[in-house]
C-alpha cells in the first residue's frame, strides 16, 4: 500500500466517528421526517402508503397555518432582539471587568437561572405576571394603574419567559468574543478624539458581530422551537408552531402533518440563518472598504 | 499612558485632575453614561434573579394559595 492511501485510509477512520454522529443524530431523522411528510400515512401502522404533497398543500392553502407560523417567526425575532438589547450591556460588563470576583460574581448571576428547570422559572414568571401576580399587585397598591395590566396568556409574557430563558446563551456567546477584542484598541480611539461611545460604536460592536450574529442565531433557533413555555405563559391562546406540531401527533395522530410543519420550520430557520449570514457578510464588506 | 486630545475630550488624565471648568463639562456626560450603563446592567440582573428570588419567598408562604404580599413564612 502506498504512503497516500494509508493516509488517506487514516483520514477516513479519523472522519468516520463524527460521520456515524453526524449520520445517526441529524440526517436521519430529518431524512426520516421529510419522507413522512410526503406519506398519505404512518408506514408503521399503515401497510399501503403512497407519496403526496398534500401536507403541505393544506398548509400553503389554510391561513390559519401561516399564521401560526408568522407567530413563531414574530415571537422568535423578538425575543432575539430583546435578548440582544440587554444581553449585550451584561455581556460586556462581564468581558471588561478587571476584579476577578466581580467576574465571578456575574457568570454565576447569569448561570444561576439555567440551574433552575425551565418549568419551575416559568411558574415563577406566572406567579410575577399574572393578574393577581407580584407585579400587578404592586403596581395597584402604588396607584400607578387601576385595573391588572395583561402580561400573562399573551405574546408579552411569552417573550417576558422565552428572553429571561434565553438571555443567558445571548450574554455567554458573546462575553467570549467581546473579550478576546483588544481593549487597546477601544483606548487608541479615545485617544484619537473619539468619545468612549463613540469608540464602542465604531470599534467593539464591528468587532462583535460574529458573537452577535452566533448569539442571535442560537436564540432565535431555541425561541422559535420552544414548547413549555409558550404553552405555560400562552395558556393556549397562542399558538406556535412545536404546540401544533404536538398537537397533531398526539391529539390528531396526523404523523404526515407534522412532519411536513416541522419541515416547514426548518427550512424557515434556514432561510433566515442564510438570510442574516449575508447581511452580515454585506455589512463586513462594507466596512472592509471603506 | 494616554494623552489628553485637541478635541475637547477629556482624557483620563484630565478626568483624574478635574481641575477646570471645561474639563467638568466634558466629564458629565462620560458620568451620566457610565451610571445608564451601570443602571441597565443591574436592571438585567435583577430580570435574571428575580424568578429565582420569587420562588424562595413563595417556597415559605404559608398559605395553601401563593398570595402577594406574603402574610407570613411557614417551613411546612
Amino acid at each position: 500500500m502506498s504512503a497516500a492511501g494509508g493516509r488517506s485510509n487514516g483520514l477516513a477512520l479519523l472522519v468516520l466517528p463524527s460521520a456515524l454522529l453526524f449520520t445517526l443524530f441529524f440526517f436521519l431523522p430529518i431524512g426520516l421526517m421529510a419522507v413522512m411528510s410526503l406519506l398519505t400515512g404512518n408506514p408503521v401502522v399503515m401497510p399501503h402508503v403512497a407519496f403526496t404533497t398534500r401536507h403541505y398543500a393544506r398548509i400553503v392553502n389554510d391561513t390559519y397555518y401561516l399564521e401560526v407560523i408568522w407567530t413563531t417567526i414574530r415571537i422568535g425575532l423578538v425575543t432575539t432582539l430583546v435578548a440582544l438589547a440587554i444581553g449585550y450591556p451584561l455581556a460586556h460588563w462581564m468581558a471588561r471587568i478587571r476584579s476577578r470576583a466581580g467576574h465571578a460574581a456575574l457568570l454565576m448571576a447569569v448561570l444561576a437561572p439555567m440551574l433552575t428547570g425551565i418549568v419551575v422559572r416559568t411558574f415563577a414568571w406566572m406567579t410575577l405576571l399574572s393578574d393577581k401576580g407580584v407585579i400587578n399587585q404592586t403596581l395597584i397598591s402604588l396607584g400607578l394603574v387601576t385595573q391588572p395590566l395583561k402580561l400573562m396568556y399573551n405574546e408579552t409574557g411569552i417573550v417576558i419567559g422565552l428572553v429571561h430563558i434565553y438571555v443567558p446563551f445571548m450574554v455567554l456567546t458573546l462575553t467570549g468574543v467581546i473579550g478576546r477584542i483588544d481593549e487597546r484598541l477601544e483606548q487608541a480611539a479615545e485617544n484619537l478624539g473619539a468619545s468612549p461611545f463613540r469608540a464602542f460604536i465604531e470599534v467593539t460592536l464591528p468587532l462583535s458581530l460574529p458573537g452577535i450574529l452566533a448569539g442571535s442565531l442560537l436564540v432565535f433557533a431555541l425561541s422559535i422551537s420552544a414548547y413549555v413555555t409558550p404553552i405555560l405563559l400562552g395558556g393556549f391562546q397562542i399558538m406556535t408552531l412545536p404546540i401544533l406540531i404536538y398537537q397533531q401527533i398526539s391529539a390528531n395522530f396526523n404523523v404526515g402533518f407534522a412532519a411536513a410543519l416541522g419541515m416547514l420550520l426548518l427550512a424557515l430557520s434556514l432561510a433566515l440563518v442564510l438570510a442574516y449570514n449575508r447581511a452580515l457578510g454585506l455589512v463586513s464588506g462594507q466596512q472592509e472598504l471603506q | 499612558m494616554r494623552i489628553s486630545t485637541s478635541s475637547g475630550t477629556a482624557s483620563p488624565i484630565v478626568r483624574q485632575s478635574g481641575v477646570t471648568a471645561a474639563t467638568k463639562s466634558a466629564v458629565a456626560p462620560w458620568r451620566w453614561g457610565r451610571a445608564l450603563y451601570l443602571a441597565v446592567n443591574i436592571a438585567v440582573l435583577i430580570f435574571l434573579l428575580a424568578p429565582i428570588a420569587i420562588v424562595v419567598v413563595f417556597a415559605l408562604n404559608p398559605t395553601p394559595f401563593i398570595q402577594f404580599p406574603p402574610v407570613g413564612i411557614s417551613l411546612r
